[in-house]
């Protein structure tokens, strides 16, 4: 894993003075105010900047940087992620995980059996389903619910499922 | 317009004998199915229904909110693929 998260990334200049439009890539785009320093990305480039001031604006953030002060700078970080340390991330509450800190994570049934790798999380509008993909190509979709998921393990990168009947045919 | 009052929301009928099956037994399995177009009866509350997308059964468990809703609507065709960010997932 990445010691940075992206969060989003800049899309345009806004206005003359500096400021940078964000598309956020975050389930809270108002969790840009809280922020203080975030690091710009381009490839292998990252550059550290200070957030002044940051608000809403159709479906972007508006950011005020301290670090650039001009359109033309601003023009010139174009296309660039916004990246934060894990240490900003916000605080989940019990049961919600990062979809960053799932994927890769290593699946287990409860008896042991491996079924494969996490390698994506679909977000159907009802609950949140889990692709496992297993060494020999099958793909498998868990549902995220309490009583299939028994035990998510981000630090030995593991998780437990028991799956009801019929879920793996 | 809209479906006449008279007929009642539309359920593929062998899907909704499944599950009064299985509420008669008080069993838990996952439905298979590819009828995105039935309605969320509230008998079907609890289940866990595979609904088809085009490619792959998706795991659909039904609570009580989804009642009326189509089956099809939890179970996007079109999957976009963009980036994680500092997005979440929880169990529920």
């Amino acid at each position: 894993m990445s010691d940075r998260v992206e969060i989003g990334k800049i899309v345009a200049a806004h206005g003359i003075k500096g400021e940078v439009r964000v598309l956020p890539w975050s389930d809270s785009p108002e969790r840009f105010s809280l922020l203080h320093e975030v690091f710009l990305r381009k490839g292998e480039v990252v550059r550290p900047v200070h957030i002044i001031s940051a608000r809403p604006h159709k479906n972007v953030v508006v950011l005020g940087l301290q670090e650039i002060t001009g359109a033309s700078e601003a023009e010139a970080v174009k296309d660039w992620t916004v990246e934060i340390e894990h240490k900003d991330l916000l605080p989940l509450p019990g049961g919600r995980y990062y979809i960053f800190q799932l994927i890769g994570l290593k699946v287990f049934k409860v008896d042991g059996t491996p079924l494969g790798v996490l390698t994506d999380v679909l977000q159907t509008g009802a609950n949140d389903v889990y692709v496992v993909k297993s060494p020999e190509g099958r793909e498998f979709l868990i549902p995220a619910l309490k009583s299939v998921v028994k035990k998510v393990d981000t630090g030995n990168r593991e998780m437990l499922v028991e799956p009801m009947p019929g879920l793996l045919e | 317009m809209g479906r006449s009052l008279k007929k009642g929301p539309y359920v593929e009928a062998s899907l909704f004998e499944r599950i009064e099956v299985m509420n008669a037994k008080n069993d838990k399995r996952v439905v298979k199915t590819w009828s995105r177009r039935s309605t969320i009866f509230p008998q079907m509350v609890g289940h866990t229904i595979a609904v088809h997308d085009g490619r792959k059964h998706v795991p659909v468990y039904i609570s009580e909110d989804m009642v009326g809703h189509k089956l099809g609507e939890f179970a996007p065709t079109r999957v976009f693929k963009g980036h994680a960010g500092d997005k979440s997932s929880g169990l529920r």
